[in-house]
């Protein structure tokens, strides 16, 4: 019982570190591009990936045996699109303010690459609660990468965490100012590339390339 | 520097492997040679025979950066008083100091910065400090504006040589030139600085009495009306706007009237008496480093000339069609040359030997590609005037790629053996 | 039925073969034999392959019928239900917008959304004049039009420029500016979006002395150094974005013009 609860919670922890989707896999990046100016779009987007990804995941992992395999990137992409739509109604009856500076990336979630391919790779081979729980791991991952690189944008980018300005003002009038690069896409690029960088030296992270594999 | 050599005998073994100082074996490494030709040599063939290490090329380099550096401090002391309408008061020693004054805190930074990243790496990767940063650090400070606040000249020094030069594997092994980098990253975080008419030229705070009371007799006012601030402001905004020459592109009439008339004649260009970057203004000593680099073959002539090929075709057929009169569109060729950057980037920066092309056939291609996005950016971009720096980092991406193709041709051309 | 058409005309093929076969007719005659019955098993396992196949399309077909079936219902629960929220939404956002450039909101004021209906309602009204629309500025339980508010689209630099210009009951004094949605550099042009920008046009005339329309312009530079008569058409431009400047103006001037004939109504009080 207990093996069996520790082997799920690790795969829920393999995705938000060891395998993390966007430092380790490099995969939804463009939307971790778009998304990170400030910091609530990204932790929006994070969650938002985090729930379709985890329900995806768990009803293609029940129909997993259901699922004609002719057509079985159609079935998932039915599932993940169905799941976006409805996430992006939500969002723009309930959180219009945030749905509209996310515009059209929440939409594009369909064609984030994460999401498909946790279905695909995971999902179709493995039972509902272990899907589930890669589902939820994986879009942690990405949102936990979200949030860090919006942390650092929006602090060097616009002065600001969470919306709330944070530089004193006494350095602005000593002259400082803000990265106007940390705004523009480019920006996003430096910090997640930094990232990968920094998680593959530290020591135990990625255990593959160490060992020259 | 007998004396000095003994030091270093004598403080060797420390550094060798297995000596109690060998972590920091990089930075004793760079000091050394400083000084002293290291006495390893080839042991197996080819040999070449040749002092031109390196730091020696390097050196050479620098030596041809120097009348350009020179030049940038005297024009930044200039324009500090031409701002103030008293260039003539000025001696010459003063002007050069004030401007020095300016210019030398960025030059100081930027080696400081740069020094500081390259020391790290070195003795995190237990390699010598190499000596490419020696141009780096200077090039850098020489494609700003003088009023650029110094901690952007911290981060960008940083950026261009951690980004642009340590993430690939050091010197030598770099995708991008890092003084450009390090120039693109400063001018896209920190636009306000880079951009604009009020950056390239320091204007003095406050006109001291004296200077005030000068100004009076020039201008005629009496003397017995009070200056008031705003008076000198409005003085100093007629004086000169501080625009640089290719900014002026997006005004009407034509455009070469639009320089005559805001003073940009070519004579001007070319000796460089106008805002601008620091290294950038004066292109006739821009272009006599660059022979000094060829004639002693360390910057390629192929690139250089092809550069210039570039430039001079392109902007003459732009000249030739239709297009906007008062943009850079139909500035004629010799206006493209000796303008903006492109001067400085083409001896300096496109010759850079690690980021630029290895076969004769691609440095030929890249010089002129260079030359032809300059022009291209400077008049069909409305937003990003100055085309050298883009226009370069963007041709250094594609060496790589050039070198491949000629190599591919050669290959195939070849008859084969037997 | 087919299965058995399919195994005849695999033996004559056989047969053809044999024939072909001359010098060996004896000894391939046993050969057809024992050859026949390799065929007819192997091809009752293709037919029955065959139909398998055809089997699981007609199972996929009907997995994505039912598939497609349901998550449509989903979707259209999901659109119809919310739309009204939706719908709202974009409304307040927009009412935000106009209340802002006309000084009425502040534009970092965070509020309910009744409370922005409330207000909005009770300030704006929206009219077709000349068949123009433009929203109008009641002073709250008068019908006195304190300002009316024009819709601006504008070409940027990058992009597409909109927002929102107010002008007062006169006829040409600027009440207040917004713009809600750019592509501009950030830092450089997309200062226009910042208050800053949009206070500065507070208090400019669109009109000259001698009533002659000039629209209002951007400057390059401070508007403070222009002589005092252009002063007042001016505003304060952003250092490094004259061409974002550039173009506003003339979206500007567009906008104005084709507003003028309002604008007139204004001057003249016969609104």
């Amino acid at each position: 019982m207990t093996s069996a609860k520790s082997e799920l919670w690790q795969t829920f922890t393999k995705g938000i570190w060891k395998e993390n989707p966007v430092a380790y896999q490099v995969l939804g990046i463009c939307s971790a591009l778009a998304v990170t100016v400030q910091m609530h779009t990204a932790l929006v987007m994070g969650i938002a990936l985090t729930l379709i990804t985890g329900i995806s995941n768990l009803i293609i992992s029940i129909m997993r045996s259901k699922i004609p395999s002719t057509i079985r990137i159609i079935v998932e992409l039915t599932v993940i699109a169905s799941l976006v739509i409805v996430t992006d109604q939500i969002l723009k009856a309930f959180f219009y303010d945030i749905s509209k500076q996310l515009s059209v990336f929440v939409g594009l979630i369909i064609t984030n690459c994460i999401v498909l391919g946790r279905a695909e790779a995971f999902a179709l081979a493995n039972p509902p609660l272990p899907s589930l729980m890669d589902g939820l791991g994986n879009g942690a991952g990405y949102g936990l990468i979200l949030v860090i690189v919006a942390f650092i944008r929006e602090l060097l980018g616009s002065g600001k965490i969470i919306g709330i300005p944070v530089i004193p003002q006494w350095l602005t009038d000593a002259g400082y100012s803000n990265m106007g690069l940390m705004v523009l896409a480019p920006g996003a690029f430096f910090v997640i590339g930094l990232l990968v960088w920094l998680k593959n030296s530290l020591p135990g992270a990625s255990h593959e390339e160490k060992t020259g594999q | 520097m007998k004396q000095l050599k003994y030091l270093f005998e004598k403080i060797d073994p420390y550094f060798k492997p297995g000596g109690s100082m060998s972590r920091f074996f990089g930075i004793y490494q760079a000091t050394r040679t400083f000084f002293f030709l290291p006495s390893p040599v080839n042991r197996c063939a080819p040999h070449i025979r040749d002092h031109l290490d390196l730091k020696r090329f390097m050196s050479f380099v620098i030596l041809a950066l120097l009348p350009v550096t020179l030049f940038g401090m005297y024009n930044a002391g200039y324009q500090y008083y031409l701002a103030a309408s008293l260039p003539e008061q000025i001696g010459f020693f003063k002007t050069f100091t004030t401007g020095a004054l300016h210019v030398v805190p960025i030059i100081i930074v930027s080696y400081t910065v740069g020094f500081f990243w390259e020391i790290l790496f070195a003795t995190i990767r237990g390699h010598e400090v190499t000596e490419g940063l020696l141009v780096t650090g200077l090039l850098f400070p020489l494609t700003l504006p003088p009023t650029i606040p110094l901690w952007q000249v911290a981060v960008g020094m940083s950026f261009g040589i951690v980004i642009g030069k340590e993430v690939f594997g050091g010197t030598g092994r770099n995708l991008l030139n890092p003084a450009l980098t390090a120039r693109a990253f400063i001018f896209f975080s920190y636009p306000a600085s880079m951009s604009g008419n009020a950056v390239w030229r320091v204007i003095p705070e406050k006109i001291t009495e004296a200077g005030a009371s000068i100004q009076n007799g020039i201008t005629g006012i009496s003397q017995a009306i009070p200056i008031v601030k705003n008076q000198i402001d409005q003085v100093l905004v007629d004086a000169l706007s501080g625009a640089t020459p290719l900014s002026l592109g997006g005004s009407t009439g034509y455009i070469e009237a639009t320089l005559h008339q805001a003073g940009f004649d070519l004579k001007t260009l070319l000796t460089g008496l106008h805002p601008g970057s620091i290294g950038e203004t004066s292109a006739l000593l821009c272009f006599a480093g660059a022979i000094f680099l060829m004639v002693i073959r360390i910057a390629s002539y192929r690139i250089i000339i092809g550069g210039i090929a570039g430039v001079v075709i392109t902007s003459m057929i732009f000249k030739l069609l239709p297009g906007p009169q008062g943009t850079w569109f139909s500035a004629g060729p010799l206006y493209h040359l000796f303008s903006g950057g492109f001067a400085l980037g083409i001896s300096y920066m496109a010759t850079d030997p690690v980021s630029a092309p290895g076969t004769d056939a691609g440095r030929w291609i890249y010089g002129f590609l260079i030359g032809f996005f300059t022009v291209l950016i400077r008049a069909v971009n409305p937003a990003y005037v100055e085309g050298v720096m883009l226009s370069i980092l963007f041709m250094n991406v594609f060496s790589p790629l050039l070198d491949h193709i000629t190599i591919k041709i050669a290959v195939a051309k070849r008859i084969p053996n037997g | 039925m087919a299965d058995k058409k399919e195994t005849a005309d695999k033996t004559e093929l056989t047969d053809n073969r044999a024939t072909a076969l001359n010098g060996e007719v004896t000894v391939s005659t046993k050969a057809v034999n024992t050859e026949a019955d390799d065929t007819d098993a192997a091809n009752t396992k293709a037919a029955n392959k065959g139909q398998q196949a055809i089997e699981k399309r007609i199972y996929a077909l009907k997995f994505a019928a039912i598939l497609c079936l349901v998550c449509s219902i989903l979707l259209t629960g999901a659109s119809v239900g919310l739309k009204p929220l939706q719908l709202e939404n974009m409304e307040i956002d927009r009412q935000k917008n106009i209340l802002k450039a006309a000084a009425i909101l502040k534009s970092d004021a965070n509020m309910s959304k009744d409370k922005i209906k409330a207000i909005y309602q009770k300030n704006i009204e929206e009219v077709v004049e000349e068949k123009l629309s433009l929203y109008l500025y009641k002073k709250p339980g008068t019908s006195k039009i304190m300002a009316y508010i024009i819709p601006i689209e504008s070409r940027g630099l990058w992009g597409k420029i909109k927002g929102y210009l107010a002008v007062k009951n006169d006829g040409m004094t600027i009440a207040g500016f917004t713009v809600y949605s750019h592509s501009e550099t950030p830092g450089l042009g997309g200062e226009i979006e910042k208050n800053w920008f949009g206070n500065n046009f507070i208090g400019k005339k669109i009109i000259n002395d001698s009533g002659d329309f000039v629209s209002v312009t951007i400057a390059k530079g401070d508007s403070d150094d222009l002589p005092a008569e252009k002063k007042e058409h001016y505003v304060d431009g952003i250092s490094g974005a004259t061409l974002t400047g550039k173009y506003l103006s003339e979206g500007l001037r567009e906008n104005l013009e084709r507003y003028e004939t309002v604008s007139v109504k204004f001057r003249q009080n016969s609104f």
